[in-house]
């Protein structure tokens, strides 16, 4: 039951610090051809990524810590959990790795590489959503990975958005 | 008379510690009767205006930056796909694969 509080704790943290949207910053000294607007959407697709792997870290955790507890049994449930958060943790990468090409090659198409990488991740939200969470019999502890769901979702469509 | 006003020595301090933590550079000078004295330079590239919010960088600072932050995630994705492939595995199913992080391109 402690161990369900704190997970349940961490969630909350979590889902709090994760509804602010990147704040926007003024860049200097930008080399020649580096818009502020590159500058500033490819800051805050870094940051919103960065807020979305900690939440989907989160999940991770908090999905195996419901499996020890008992909360979330052997079975299809657990798996399909397990391997959506996988996925995403790929997708991350993949984002992470476009990201590194830093902004003075943030162009549209650059920028349209990233989208896709978190429409997968949207994707993989979904499925989460549907099958996982289903598996999870405790309603608070369901009602937590639903309200990370959501946040992620809305860190997805501010991405999205740039 | 309840009031704790801040010090001037207090002010000047918090100034100068800003100043040491933000890596850039700004001209110091003593103004001594009504001449401008200049007496150096520190480094300063990042300052945050306490009244709007709005924090000003240089296109490096925020570059390595967010390149360690890039960094971050890389390492907080492989080790939650290496935690979820392990009890992947104790389930009997199929680990994913773990692609690895490249370095800063460009």
């Amino acid at each position: 039951m402690k161990r369900n509080r704190a997970v349940l704790a961490v969630l909350l943290v979590v889902v709090s610090l994760a509804g602010c949207a990147a704040r926007v910053k003024n860049v200097t000294d930008l080399p020649p051809g580096v818009t502020q607007k590159q500058a500033q959407d490819w800051d805050a697709a870094v940051q919103d990524l960065n807020k979305i792997a900690a939440i989907t870290s989160t999940a991770r955790t908090s999905i195996i810590e419901l499996h020890t507890a008992g909360l979330l049994k052997d079975g299809p449930p657990y798996v399909t959990a397990l391997t959506v958060v996988g996925k995403m943790d790929e997708l991350q990468l993949a984002a992470s790795n476009v990201l590194k090409q830093s902004p003075n090659n943030f162009t549209d198409s650059t920028k349209a590489k990233v989208k896709d990488y978190l429409t997968q991740i949207s994707a993989q939200i979904q499925t989460l959503n549907q099958t996982g969470v289903t598996g999870i019999k405790n309603p608070n502890s369901q009602q937590q990975i639903s309200d990370l769901i959501t946040q992620i979702t809305a860190l997805v469509t501010l991405v999205l958005s740039l | 008379m309840g009031t704790n006003p801040v010090t001037p020595k207090q002010t000047a301090s918090n100034v100068l510690n800003a100043l040491a933590e933000a890596n850039g550079y700004v001209n110091l000078a003593l103004q001594l009767g009504t001449a401008l004295i200049p007496v150096g330079k520190a480094l300063v590239t990042k300052i945050k205006d306490a009244t709007t919010g709005v924090e000003t960088i240089s296109y490096q600072l925020l570059l390595a930056e967010d390149q360690a932050t890039l960094s971050a995630i890389d390492a907080s994705s492989v080790a939650d796909l290496q935690a979820i492939n392990a009890e992947l595995v104790r389930q009997g199913a199929q680990p994913l694969p773990v692609p690895g992080p490249t370095g800063p391109q460009g």
